[in-house]
């Protein structure tokens, strides 16, 4: 008996160990159809990603490390991507630095548009993803839509597209200077608010934005990386902020600047 | 009137002392200016100090053997191609790893130089920098994340190795390699195009909680 459970631990262990080296299998992938209008010929696809505890996987900005999640897709002809929509991400900082990602689980919202009739059972996906705890391990998987979301996990997928930034058209003025741009939004004041680079490459990550609470208007200083790719004349924003939900009807945005 | 003298003697020394210790140490490296100078330790022991190499185009390489990034690069022998093709021209190629003690990258001297050897690499010398002060004073983010330093000393490429973001040696193939580039032009007594692009990797892993 004693062998026994000596043996059933060495195998958990071994188990365990294999996985850890493994970034297929510290993600599992799947696929949902969660939403599909016969009349305007569209649906919705549930990319689900599952990862084990305390990995995490990147948004479509990684920040200072890392790769996003990419996805590809093996459609009848009469079938066409319109559009592909993730969650905002949490930032995980490293060092002085920042990632942006997800840990424990992740949905996006793949939604097509088709003509003629489709046979969803043909759609199929390859999705490819760089997973990291502290160590990072590429891997992969493909999956088969599942024709339906179950009940147990609409709830689930429900709070992540209520994640989903929408993208709007308020308007702001950037004021570049030295190694940071001041940024003034048409906006009311935001007090709880997270503030995040959409455009990789430009921005001090690791740094977080210094909100101007006596100015006009709602108005932040976001820190320039002394490394960056290009000055910041044109950049997207995300905010996070429970006081948009007013305004938007979601918590998160998306906010593209330029500067006149 | 003698002590005097010396007073002040001792104090000018003393400020000067102090003006360069201070304009050195809290540098951090910016493109198109003066690299600033660091002194490592390489995998056999000996010290390398980057103001020595005065006169010679350096090329910085972050490392870390056991991040898939630089698998890509050594797997498919693209960084041991460029490093040989490069220090054949009078190139000095320093690979340096800001891994912390006991974090993924961090090996002992023996397992570094077995590794170079089976992998066939051709850097001039690996530096350790597991203290990450070197790491932090050129904001080195991920592995790979290249630097060059012109003759002058002055830092001209920082960045990706090339445009593809991928783990996958394939991709190497087909790809722009920004280092190689910049090193052409540097030897063809060129001015680098393109000096700063978005570096892809692995976090290196400094020593954080």
């Amino acid at each position: 008996m004693k062998h026994l459970i000596l043996l059933m631990v060495l195998v958990m262990s071994i188990n365990l160990l294999a996985k850890e080296d493994n970034g297929n299998e510290l993600v599992d992938f799947k696929l949902f159809l969660y939403k599909h209008d016969k009349v305007a010929k569209q649906f919705t696809v549930v990319a689900e990603f599952t990862m084990e505890k305390h990995w995490h996987t990147y948004w479509i900005n990684p920040g200072d490390a890392g790769l996003p999640t990419s996805i590809e897709w093996q459609l009848p002809e009469n079938v066409e991507l319109k559009e592909n929509a993730w969650p905002y991400p949490e930032k995980i900082p490293f060092s002085d630095m920042a990632n942006f990602g997800y840990e424990g689980a992740v949905a996006a919202f793949y939604t097509f548009d088709y003509t003629g009739d489709v046979d969803l059972s043909k759609i199929n996906a390859e999705a490819f993803w760089l997973v990291c705890k502290e160590k990072c391990l590429p891997g992969s998987g493909k999956a088969k839509v599942t024709l339906g979301t179950p009940e147990a996990k609409k709830k689930e997928f429900t709070m992540f597209e209520n994640m989903v930034p929408i993208k709007t058209d308020v308007k702001g003025d950037i004021v570049i200077s030295g190694e940071t741009v001041k940024v003034t939004l048409d906006l009311p004041k935001l007090s709880n608010v997270k503030i995040f680079p959409v455009t990789e490459g430009i921005f001090e990550n690791g740094k977080d934005p210094e909100i101007q609470r006596d100015a006009d208007g709602f108005t932040f200083i976001l820190p320039l990386s002394s490394f960056r790719i290009e000055e910041p004349n044109k950049f997207e924003i995300l905010l996070i902020s429970p006081e948009l939900i007013a305004k938007f009807g979601k918590e998160s945005i998306i906010v593209s600047l330029s500067n006149k | 009137m003698r002590n005097i003298y010396k007073y002040l003697t001792v104090s000018l020394v003393a400020i000067f002392a102090f003006s360069v210790a201070y304009a050195v140490s809290p540098n951090k490296a910016k493109i198109g200016e003066k690299a600033p100078d660091f002194t490592l330790t390489d995998s056999h022991g000996k010290s390398h100090k980057l103001s020595d190499f005065k006169g010679k185009t350096v090329v910085l390489e972050w490392i870390n053997f056991d991040c898939p990034f630089v698998k890509k690069h050594y797997d498919g022998h693209n960084m041991q191609s460029l490093q040989k093709k490069y220090t054949e021209k009078g190139i000095i190629w320093l690979s340096i790893c800001s891994s912390a003690e006991g974090k993924q990258g961090d090996f002992s001297n023996d397992e570094i130089n077995k590794r170079i050897k089976d992998k066939k690499a051709a850097m001039t010398a690996y530096l350790l920098d597991a203290s990450g002060e070197v790491g932090e004073m050129y904001s080195a983010k991920t592995t790979p994340h290249m630097y060059i330093i012109n003759k002058d000393g002055q830092l001209v490429y920082a960045g990706a190795i090339d445009d593809k973001k991928s783990t996958d040696p394939e991709d190497v193939k087909t790809s722009k390699n920004y280092v190689a580039t910049a090193l052409d032009e540097l030897l063809a007594g060129k001015k680098v195009s393109t000096s700063v692009t978005q570096p892809y990797g692995c976090s290196v892993k400094y020593d954080y909680k």
